[in-house]
């Protein structure tokens, strides 16, 4: 199910004015997007999933001050997302994302991981173990948490122009870490199909 | 999101597929997070107070992690809220009282991680609520009727979905709420004429929700493992039927004997409202 921008300011209107169902909405709509930014930048799923917690129970305690005048509500939320990793990065003294999507990658391989899935996801965790952190942040918040340039702006306290900067820099980096050039594009033409499911929500 | 072409789109297409299998939560993650965090909202938007919130999301971590002494300190919360409904707690700290939320916060700190103990202390808060219930329709305490009522379904959820995939302790808890269901028929039915129809409808609602909770868990039997509330999602993999244990199991007809309430006169008709229920909650929603 997909809502619309309209949706969203009226179900935060309802949430705002005691409306549990309405919040129940909200989590239910932006809670995995949350979830996997937050899993991008922390080491352990369960701090991923304290972290979510706690991004929403902020949610309720902001929502009587929330206002959006023309800020995407989900821009707004994910700004309270990133100052929750930020402090417990800060707090837990951890190095939150440079090894950690990286070591994310062995051993816990569920059933729907194949082999060759997974040594493709190996290289992805790698790949952006090596990207600055600005640039890590862009990719998690565009491509994991499926933000617009905008949400993912004000998520980050940027302007939109410079989050699609960080972000053509990040993939043209992310391309050069995992070889992909258009002669290997071409090749993969003849491979075949992929075994995972992907899809681009364009 | 944009798609770029070439190499962009074959870097998206394996950012997408990282996201989705390393990244996403859990089915049961997803269900665990969406029964704290709606039990929150409730307490919150209830009491139209969010102090003590980021304490009590912490409290979740803490007792993920608990040892032996949270056990212990179980068995004292047992024993403490039997001793709090026999002879009453503090005035503030009674249902629809200031510090009412508090009480039941505080409750939810020792309560053991998982297992026999969980569902022994969950019981016991079902029961304990149970009690308030009755003493507040005794005394027509609108308020206070349904800050109990709210507060038993929160327990009974949590009590189910601590229980997932252990078949003997959603038996217990399924009694438990049969029990339960029987009682607050009784109530309802012998309402003091000074109390307000509100007080009906909430018994009457909180019937309806347990009879729908029994029907679920009914009709799960020998499927998957049971979720609590209508917006828990079901679980990815369906776990093996549960072993029937018929010494445990009564039918459901078979309805233990109410426990007598001392409340007197029937009142009006019930006029039971139906709750929300978010639509396509079980789909992914990812923005």
């Amino acid at each position: 199910m997909t809502i619309d921008d309209a949706a969203i300011e009226r179900l935060v209107a309802e949430a705002r004015s005691g409306d549990q169902w309405a919040f129940g909405m909200i989590f239910d709509h932006y809670h995995e997007s949350v979830y996997r930014f937050i899993a991008s930048r922390v080491q352990r799923p369960s701090d991923a999933e304290d972290l979510t917690q706690l991004v929403f129970v902020k949610v309720l305690e902001a929502l009587p001050r929330y206002e959006s005048r023309g800020v995407p509500f989900g821009g707004w939320l994910f700004r309270l997302a990133r100052n929750a990793v930020i402090d417990f990065v800060r707090t837990r003294h951890e190095h939150s994302d440079l090894e950690a999507v990286a070591e994310r990658s062995h051993g816990d391989a569920g059933p729907d991981e194949i082999a060759i899935v997974r040594q493709e996801l190996d290289a992805v965790g790698a790949a952006l173990a090596t990207l600055t952190d600005e640039q890590r942040e862009t990719i998690s918040l565009r491509f994991f948490a499926g933000l617009s340039a905008r949400e993912a702006a004000e998520a980050m306290g940027k302007q939109e122009g410079t989050v699609r900067g960080l972000q053509f820099r990040a993939i043209a980096a992310l391309r050069r870490q995992l070889g992909i050039t258009d002669e290997a594009i071409a090749g993969a033409e003849f491979r075949t199909p992929r075994q995972v499911g992907v899809t681009n929500d364009g | 999101m944009q798609v770029s072409i070439g190499g962009d789109l074959e870097i998206e297409q394996r950012l997408d597929a990282y996201a989705l299998v390393r990244l996403s939560p859990t089915e049961r993650a997803s269900a665990r997070m969406r029964a704290r965090i709606m039990r929150e909202a409730r307490l919150s938007m209830a009491a139209g107070s969010t102090a003590s919130l980021p304490r009590s999301i912490y409290t979740v971590r803490a007792r993920r992690r608990g040892g032996l002494w949270r056990r212990g300190a179980g068995l004292l919360l047992a024993a403490g809220l039997s001793l709090a409904v026999a002879g009453g707690a503090m005035a503030a700290a009674q249902a629809g009282g200031p510090l009412y939320p508090t009480r039941l916060w505080l409750e939810t700190i020792v309560l053991p991680a998982d297992g026999a103990a969980r569902t022994d202390a969950d019981l016991v808060r079902l029961e304990a609520r149970m009690q308030e219930v009755i003493a507040a329709a005794r005394k027509g305490d609108r308020a206070a009727v349904a800050a109990a009522l709210l507060a038993y379904q929160e327990i009974a959820d949590e009590a189910l979905l601590a229980a997932t995939g252990d078949a003997a302790a959603i038996d217990r808890v399924r009694i438990a709420l049969d029990r339960h269901l029987a009682v607050l028929e009784a109530v309802a039915a012998k309402l003091p004429p000074q109390a307000s129809e509100s007080i009906g409808r909430n018994i009457d609602r909180a019937i309806e929700r347990n009879g729908a909770t029994l029907d679920r868990i009914e009709s799960n039997k020998g499927g998957p493992a049971t979720q609590p509330g209508p917006a828990a999602k079901p679980d990815k993999t369906p776990k093996p039927a549960a072993k029937p244990t018929p010494a445990l199991v009564p039918a459901r007809t078979q309805h233990p004997q109410p426990t007598p309430v001392v409340v007197e006169p029937p009142k009006g008709p019930p006029d039971p409202k139906p709750d929300k229920t978010p639509p396509g909650h079980g789909g992914s929603q990812t923005p």
